[in-house]
């Protein structure tokens, strides 16, 4: 089984210390910065959260690498940039930070350690720079970009994250959340922890839209995106509309010249937690067989809870299915070898 | 007075949820009535049947309200636009009933015709 959405977390900054230059330990100091634990997204006190990530190698292994159910590989996922504030010189500070300490003390202490490296979607030079900085270690296997975004992830400002990731054979990830400066839904901001929480889905949606529709995938062939603790089961839906509008209004997007829908099954995968399935087990086969069992990449999220989905899944799929999807999906897409 | 109410309500939900209901899709059963204007399976990707699945698992043949969107490029033909797996109930209230109840509109027997 390859778990593709396990989380860590620095439990605070000075856990980071030692990786930051000297001007900015005085800057975290002088300002009284601290991590919060991203509880915009993880509320302490919502079911969902299911308890603070791992903040080191004992904790991860104690709960996640040890049990009968261990993963052979376990890609992690640091969340802590989507709490950093606007200053774009400190977000690319901090992602520099987050890299090498996933790497120092996380990946060099377990074979079955791969990661995703981070970078500040407020400075494209800088994440371009961090993605050729780290790109070379085979154990980082992805690029991560919060689902919040400042632009669709399309937009040609950040073609060079996309052509950077491509460069070093990186898989683009999308996860949930993101800055809390930043709206939670393609509309606006909202009011409460259950719009947010919902919305997930509703923004992975949109750089789906965003990426096909600027064209990414004609840019960058080779591109691939995972879609993070965002769902699945929007999939079809969505599908039959952006094939139906693209055949209206195709002359608009020359550079799409196959149906939207060839490109979101070529370029893109979907972890499967949370994964909002019917009660009903044949609706539930039927969802799952219209999504297609190709499209999904087992994840744990660990330590986040989201309820039965997972196993209405796991009962929905047949064996070569359920197989794919534990493993054979995300050592294709990722590049992890047999 | 409202905000206790609120807050009240809000136990309410709470406590629903902690039972194993669903309030928020009961909510959405109850209050709205999503109107169609292009059903999915209309030259986009979905197979044979998608439809219909869609419509059974949102429960949604008492809830779908036929629209032609005329002008617009891909307006759909009533005759045409509903797959034939639909059941004939099913197509009548997509096709009118759902409309008639929702707007208190006349049944077809009930309009002088021209």
């Amino acid at each position: 089984m390859i778990d593709c959405d396990v989380h860590c977390a620095p439990a605070a900054l000075g856990a980071l210390t030692p990786y930051l230059p000297e001007y900015w330990r005085l800057y975290i100091a002088d300002a009284g910065i601290r991590l919060t634990g991203l509880p915009i997204a993880y509320p302490p006190g919502a079911p969902t959260t299911g308890g603070p990530a791992p903040a080191d190698y004992g904790e991860l292994r104690a709960r996640v690498l040890d049990g009968p159910d261990a993963p052979r590989l376990a890609i992690l996922n640091c969340l802590t940039l989507f709490e950093t504030h606007r200053n774009p010189y400190y977000a690319a500070a901090i992602a520099t930070a987050v890299n090498d300490w996933l790497r120092a003390e996380w990946l060099d202490r377990d074979d079955r350690l791969r990661a995703s490296l981070v970078v500040s979607t407020l400075d494209v030079e800088a994440a371009v720079a961090e993605i050729d900085r780290l790109g070379p270690d085979p154990r980082f296997v992805q690029v991560l970009l919060p689902v919040r975004a400042d632009a669709p992830y399309g937009n040609r400002r950040y073609h060079p994250v996309h052509e950077a990731a491509v460069r070093h054979d990186l898989t683009v990830g999308i996860h949930a959340w993101g800055r809390p400066g930043t709206a939670a839904t393609p509309t606006g901001f909202t009011s409460t922890y259950l719009q947010d929480l919902a919305s997930n889905a509703q923004m992975a949606q949109s750089h789906v839209l965003s990426l096909v529709s600027e064209g990414a995938f004609a840019r960058f062939p080779d591109l691939r995106v995972a879609l993070i603790e965002c769902g699945f089961t929007w999939l079809p839906p969505l599908l039959w509309r952006f094939d139906k509008d693209w055949k209206s209004v195709w002359r608009e997007v020359p550079w799409v010249k196959e149906r939207p829908s060839a490109y979101v099954r070529r370029h893109f995968r979907a972890t499967t937690q949370p994964a909002a399935l019917p009660a009903d087990p044949v609706q539930a086969a039927e969802v799952v067989d219209m999504v297609g069992a190709n499209w999904l990449l087992h994840a744990s999220d660990h330590p986040h809870v989201h309820g039965p989905g997972a196993e209405r899944l796991r009962l929905a799929l047949d064996e070569p299915g359920r197989e794919a999807v534990r493993a054979g999906n995300a050592s294709a897409f990722y590049r992890l070898g047999s | 007075m409202g905000g206790v109410r609120g807050v009240d309500a809000g136990r309410r939900v709470v406590d629903a949820a902690r039972r194993g209901a669903a309030p928020a899709a009961g909510a959405v059963r109850v209050h709205p009535r999503p109107g169609l204007v292009h059903h999915p399976a209309a030259g986009g990707a979905g197979r044979a049947g998608e439809f219909l699945r869609a419509v059974q698992h949102g429960r949604l043949a008492d809830r779908l309200l036929f629209a032609t969107d005329y002008p617009h490029w891909d307006f759909d033909s009533p005759a045409q636009s509903l797959p034939g797996e639909l059941s004939k109930e099913a197509r009548a209230a997509i096709l009118a009933g759902n409309a008639c109840d929702l707007y208190g509109l006349p049944r077809e027997r009930e309009v002088a015709g021209p």
